[in-house]
């Protein structure tokens, strides 16, 4: 379906659309992490990530089915839109500041 | 612990850590009456679309949104690529047309531009057809008539947008499309079926409304909402409308939840 029109240029602030779900991997913060849950993570622990509930965020889930946080940013319909597809991502905790975590998404079975 | 819907939301570029943040109100406060912020990480809200504009805004503001070199260009790109016709072919039919000549000096004839409409397209290495040619042709011959006789006057973005409605095929929609990417406008709205499912996703657009009954009201309450979120109108309906292109059936799933949480609404006794 074409919608009609809307496009202008390159505007429209995307891209989103070339990368390949094998392919899409990158850092990001977790978004509203919790911090008692923050305290016990460790360098290395993979979090799953799951959306509990349709239309809801993603969210980080440790091994103990703690929430961490979430996962936003500018690729986040990109991941959703893969997830949809059938494919699996985890969040991989790459390095802890104070409260901020950041964590590396890829494509899980990598 | 504080329900997350609560607090004040705040964003930083992982990518650019100096960047101040972006800070959005929480997600149970209204941007407009009847509409909540939302959760900027949940799809289509208030919020995600602020969120995605601040994350896009280098893309958003260095890139033209003029698809023509002359307003008469601007015209046949954005006649081309109406109603029905997908992006990818709409752009090839400019292109076509352009190549051959047609754009400039006398105005063109139906007939020429159908000719030139009708030759098959190379699209990603696919051949395919232009639809409506010969509609299509019609169109832009009388576009192209009438822009040769006068210039439009663009003192005012909507008088300009006005004027071209009157030019036989260009309704409201392309009318503003073209002053949207001429004129670099944030008086108007490009409103298409993608645009319009965001609004009723969001709650600021009723669900019955219907862009070719109600385009002006819908226009007005989308200038407020890219006002009220910060975010120039122009730039924020093709972010829109490349998004929930994009989005598919989660654009589609959401707005069949949003309509069935507005009907249940509806169903809830008043208050004694």
């Amino acid at each position: 379906m074409s919608g009609g029109g809307n496009y202008g240029g390159d505007g429209g602030g995307g891209g989103q659309e070339d990368l390949k779900c094998e392919d899409l991997r990158f850092h990001t913060s977790l978004n509203s992490p919790d911090p008692d849950i923050v305290t016990k993570l460790a360098l290395k622990e993979v979090l799953k990530l799951e959306q509990r509930k349709e239309g809801g965020p993603l969210l980080a889930i440790t091994r103990s089915k703690k929430v961490a946080g979430s996962i936003a940013g500018s690729l986040l319909l990109r991941l959703l839109r893969c997830i949809e597809e059938g494919h699996e991502y985890e969040a991989v905790v790459v390095k802890i500041t104070g409260g901020n975590v950041e964590v590396e998404v890829h494509h899980k079975g990598e | 612990m504080r329900h997350k819907t609560l607090e004040e939301q705040v964003l930083r570029r992982h990518d650019e850590p100096t960047l101040p943040p972006l800070r959005l109100p929480a997600a149970h406060c209204h941007v407009l009456p009847g509409v909540r912020w939302g959760r900027h990480d949940c799809l289509f809200t208030p919020a995600y679309w602020a969120a995605q504009a601040w994350h896009h805004a280098a893309e958003l503001t260095a890139a033209p949104l003029r698809l023509g070199r002359t307003l008469v260009e601007e015209v046949a790109a954005c006649l081309l690529g109406g109603h029905g016709t997908p992006a990818e072919i709409g752009l090839a039919a400019f292109e076509s047309v352009r190549r051959a000549g047609l754009l400039v000096s006398a105005p063109a004839s139906a007939a020429d531009v159908e000719a030139v409409l009708a030759r098959p397209l190379l699209i990603c290495g696919r051949t395919v057809r232009y639809r409506f040619a010969r509609q299509r042709a019609i169109y832009l011959a009388s576009a192209l008539s009438r822009l040769s006789r006068n210039s439009i006057d663009s003192s005012s973005h909507r008088r300009f947008r006005d004027e071209l409605t009157s030019i036989h095929g260009i309704g409201l929609k392309t009318a503003s499309w073209i002053t949207r990417n001429w004129l670099d406008s944030d008086e108007v709205a490009v409103l298409d079926v993608h645009v319009l499912r965001a609004g009723c996703i969001m709650g600021l657009f009723p669900h019955s409304a219907r862009i070719d009954r109600d385009y002006l009201e819908l226009e007005d309450a989308y200038i407020s909402f890219a006002r009220a979120i910060s975010v120039r109108a122009s730039r924020l309906d093709a972010l829109i409308w490349r998004q929930m292109r994009f989005a598919g059936i989660l654009g589609i799933r959401a707005a069949a939840r949003a309509l069935k949480r507005s009907t249940e609404s509806d169903m809830l006794p008043a208050a004694a």
